[in-house]
């Protein structure tokens, strides 16, 4: 099947779909474009190339994966970590040895959990709107808690991290950024201007920009390449 | 009501004042001058705290002799050296054409090195200084919002950020020092226009209007009170300010002569002729904006009635003022100025003070 997207600028990519068992589980995902390959969670909001998505599948080869039990009322710490754990498994069914993640909002645990423990696998890992810590007296929209064992775990990620929050985020305030900072050895928080929750619906450039600078360049997309000469 | 003391650090020379355009050459700065002129404005600024002045202010203006700040904060840390206990007000930088990572390190830095008296507001900047650094006027009003956000941020965070903006982008922002107030200094929006002041309210910035008529203020802070009640939100009289010129005669003839004479030709318009003819004025300010009108002027009875009436329809806490307009000798701005502080401003103390918090009373009157 064929499942057509447009970004922003109208230029979509041709997303197919796939089917892949893990677990006993047959999990959906939708692939597009060449290069490196960069696995995406998607969160709460199902399975449909976004337009981060379409952006990323012009140079690099994009897997975006369903999240089979996230629509369950509750998931148990236990069940995250065991997902987690199937999708990694998912992935090698899919042929992929390495790879950057991304997740979006909800899907943070499960990202976190399978970069923890495939640590060998992730190239690079980007937390967008992020909803796995939070503020003290703040919890996940929908009730869910701290993860007192997923947060005890983050000092052992090694992959480098890139946290990317909006400034007008309302449901996870910019601040939770330095939250991540303080757990993950090599994490790294970027603020998106004017972005609410959804940063792909209200800057999606600016968004594609900076992950795309993590996943290709990792610790170094700190460092300015882009030219600042106006005429040679 | 409060008192700040607008320090302009004007050019004490006319000869100056003769090119009636933007920008004035540099050829006709002499260095005598003007180092005679920075002596007596850090002067004028002892005095100015001497008198009870609760605030001294500078603005960041770039080419013209009228207001020799063309860094508003190098001058401040000069004021944080000679005024000891007054606030340190930077009435502002402009933050629509300045690295605003730089602009939040060298506010810190003041904060630090005046051992927390900084006030600061966040300024777009007249259009004529638009053309200083090449910034497109279009773009000031977005880059000015989104410097206040990236400075106020900059300034409270305590992990290393980057930052994605619309027109700013910078992977580590990481401030050292900090401020010495937390979560950070006192901060204004500069709100001469509806737009501006929703943007302060969002923001929680308090609003800083300037020159405008009495009625137009009040539309100004009328709609700030109400955007800020939308969020939740009441700002003190402290968090309105208004900067004016202000002329205290003996009575209100000679306050009127001192009217007659204040602005020296038209300096102020002169900004706005050569090349700072070439950008039009921002909408909002073609309306009414009194940029270069006296505001407060005449005997200190006259004065104390005119700044009661101010407060009672506008509801401002704090007035910035200035005293020389480039057509008063400096013997004539000072005396109007210790005037003002000994003949107007114990009189009108009390406005406003009925509705500041008891504990920033008590710090005011300490």
């Amino acid at each position: 099947m064929s499942n057509a997207t447009q970004t922003a600028d109208g230029v979509a990519a041709a997303f197919t779909e796939h089917f892949v068992q893990a677990d006993g589980l047959r999990i959906r995902y939708l692939e597009a474009g060449q290069g490196n390959p960069v696995v995406v969670l998607h969160g709460s909001g199902g399975l449909t190339p976004s337009p981060l998505d379409n952006l990323l599948a012009r140079q690099f080869r994009v897997i975006a994966c369903e999240i089979p039990d996230l629509s369950r009322p509750t998931v148990d710490e236990r069940s995250q970590r065991d997902l987690a754990r199937t999708l990694a498994k998912a992935v090698t069914a899919m042929g992929l040895e390495r790879y950057g993640l991304v997740s979006t909002s909800a899907g943070t645990p499960l990202a976190l959990w399978q970069a923890i423990e495939a640590q060998e696998r992730i190239d690079a890992l980007v937390l967008i709107s992020p909803a796995a810590l939070f503020p003290a007296g703040r919890t996940a929209a929908g009730g869910g808690n701290d993860d007192t064992e997923l947060e005890r775990g983050l000092g052992d990620l090694r992959a480098a991290t890139l946290v990317l929050i909006g400034t007008r985020d309302e449901t996870i305030p910019p601040e939770t950024g330095r939250l991540y900072v303080e757990r993950i050895p090599n994490c790294y928080y970027v603020l998106v201007y004017d972005a609410g929750q959804v940063i792909e619906a209200d800057r999606p450039e600016a968004l594609f920009a900076a992950v795309r600078d993590f996943l290709e360049r990792r610790e170094t997309f700190v460092v300015n390449r882009g030219s600042t000469v106006i005429n040679p | 009501m409060k008192a700040s003391f607008f320090c302009t650090n004007s050019y004490l020379s006319a000869e100056a004042f003769r090119h009636h355009a933007w920008p004035t050459p540099p050829a006709l700065y002499r260095s005598e001058v003007g180092l005679h002129s920075l002596e007596v404005a850090l002067e004028q600024a002892k005095l100015a705290e001497e008198l009870g002045f609760d605030w001294v202010s500078c603005s960041e203006h770039h080419y013209t002799p009228l207001l020799q700040t063309p860094n508003a904060n190098v001058f401040a840390a000069a004021l944080s050296q000679v005024v000891r206990r007054a606030r340190i007000a930077v009435l502002g930088p402009l933050v629509s054409m300045n690295n605003p990572v730089r602009i939040a390190e060298e506010l810190a830095m003041l904060d630090q090195l005046s051992g927390g008296r900084l006030v600061v507001l966040f300024l777009r900047g007249t259009p004529n200084e638009f053309l200083a650094y090449g910034t497109n006027p279009e773009e000031t009003r977005g880059r000015t919002q989104e410097a206040s956000v990236l400075i106020t941020r900059a300034l409270t965070e305590p992990q290393p950020f980057g930052w994605e903006g619309r027109f700013y982008r910078f992977p580590t922002v990481s401030v050292w020092p900090g401020p010495i107030q937390r979560p950070h200094p006192p901060m204004y929006y500069s709100g001469n226009s509806l737009e501006s002041a929703t943007f302060a309210a969002a923001h929680r910035l308090g609003l800083g209007v300037s020159f405008y008529p009495p009625h137009i203020v009040a539309q100004m802070t009328t709609h700030y009170q109400q955007e800020c009640a939308k969020h939740g939100w009441k700002p003190t009289p402290d968090q309105l300010l208004y900067r004016c010129f202000v002329a205290v005669g003996e009575d209100d003839k000679e306050a009127e002569a001192l009217r007659a004479k204040y602005f020296v030709g038209d300096a102020v318009g002169d900004l706005f002729r050569g090349r700072g003819a070439a950008v039009q004025p921002p909408t909002q300010t073609q309306a009414g904006f009194g940029l270069g009108e006296l505001r407060f002027c005449g005997g200190p009875d006259t004065v104390v009635r005119q700044i009661t009436d101010f407060h009672e329809t506008t509801g401002v806490g704090v007035i910035d003022v200035a005293f020389g307009g480039a057509g008063l000798s400096l013997q004539e701005a000072m005396q109007s100025m210790r005037l003002f502080a000994t003949e107007v401003l114990p009189r009108v103390r009390h406005v406003g003070a009925a509705s500041r918090p008891q504990a920033a009373v008590a710090a005011a009157n300490a």
